[in-house]
């Protein structure tokens, strides 16, 4: 027997000498539910629930929160697929929620009355409406109109004219 | 981790062996994880949970341990779980430098059970997690928030008076 084996059982026989009173107690101890199904499941699948207690703290959170997201990703379809109120409602959040996010802008060239050219734009934050009109004639009045939405809002801005 | 892989259950057999070890022992381990936590339920069960996932991690060490040694084993492992735990908690846990709970020296006459029952907490925790659990030096460090001199340091100094009271004891060493 090696050193190293010698004082290990050593070690053993003082632990048995500690602890002899909870290893000879024959009383049944009350388990936590939780810990009784921890336990349930490592005598089911030793290996597997191994495996998953190795796993990160960050890896369970991320394979939970990915969990509950397609569950209510699945329950949401479900829904919709069922129920035509419940499709129009999420249509028409939908829908609101992007006509909230996005900055509409048309821009108009008249003269006089007359409806020349139309240029728009749209985007997140700013919209960028531009063009260019080449039938413009010395002496006659121009007018530029802008209008549109923003977060849901319509808008317009006093039209410009000038004369060619 | 391929290590780790290999070395846990292997077939039905081994599993059969540990839900025996479950059935003979888990209320023993229950007890001694509740001895460090009286009141906290929750890291009692954590204590035991831990120390079946090393036991599994090292399966294959267990059929090294006589079979009328097993409990102390298993005893041993989750002691040092919840002593790692008290750690990790901050809670009251002696890093304590001294050799013997009472610093004294130790009496010639003792057996040496009774010399390593008398060893500080920790003295004993590092001992036991190299001699008997087979940890590494940084698996030790981990686990008690010493440094890796520290533990060695330990090791060697409580390897040599064990051996030099076995000697005293007639054992060759």
């Amino acid at each position: 027997m090696t050193d190293d084996a010698i004082l290990r059982n050593f070690l053993l026989d003082a632990a048995a000498v500690e602890f002899s009173a909870e290893l000879s107690d024959t009383t049944p101890v009350d388990a936590s539910p939780r810990l009784r199904r921890q336990m349930t499941a490592m005598l089911n699948d030793p290996n597997g629930w191994a495996k998953r207690q190795h796993r990160s703290v960050w890896n369970r959170l991320a394979r939970t929160a990915a969990v509950i997201l397609l569950t209510c990703f699945l329950s949401l379809g479900a829904l919709m697929a069922i129920s035509p109120t419940v499709r129009a409602a999420v249509i028409t959040r939908m829908r609101e929620t992007y006509e909230h996010s996005v900055v509409n802008v048309t821009m108009e060239l008249w003269n006089d009355s007359a409806l020349l050219a139309t240029w728009t734009g749209a985007g997140a934050d700013c919209a960028t409406a531009s063009g260019s009109y080449r039938g413009v004639q010395r002496g006659e009045t121009y007018t530029l109109k802008a209008y549109g939405t923003a977060d849901g809002r319509v808008f317009s801005v006093t039209p410009i004219s000038k004369k060619a | 981790m391929l290590f780790m892989l290999l070395s846990m259950l292997s077939d039905e057999e081994d599993r059969k062996a540990l839900y025996d070890l479950y059935m003979q022992y888990q209320d023993a381990m229950l007890r001694v994880a509740r001895r460090y936590f009286p009141t906290d339920q929750v890291s009692a069960d954590d204590a035991v949970q831990n120390a079946w996932l090393r036991v599994i991690d090292n399966f294959s060490k267990i059929s090294e341990i006589p079979c009328k040694k097993r409990g102390s084993y298993l005893v041993i492992i989750v002691k040092n779980e919840a002593l790692t735990l008290l750690r990790k908690y901050g809670r009251e846990f002696s890093l304590d430098e001294s050799l013997t709970e009472n610093s004294t020296e130790i009496d010639d006459s003792a057996s040496i059970v009774d010399m390593i029952r008398s060893m500080s907490e920790t003295y004993r925790a590092v001992l036991e997690m190299r001699l008997v659990e087979e940890r590494t030096t940084r698996e030790i460090t981990a686990a008690l928030g010493l440094s890796e001199r520290a533990v060695d340091t330990r090791i060697s100094r409580g390897r040599a008076l064990l051996a030099e009271k076995l000697k005293k004891k007639g054992y060759t060493v």
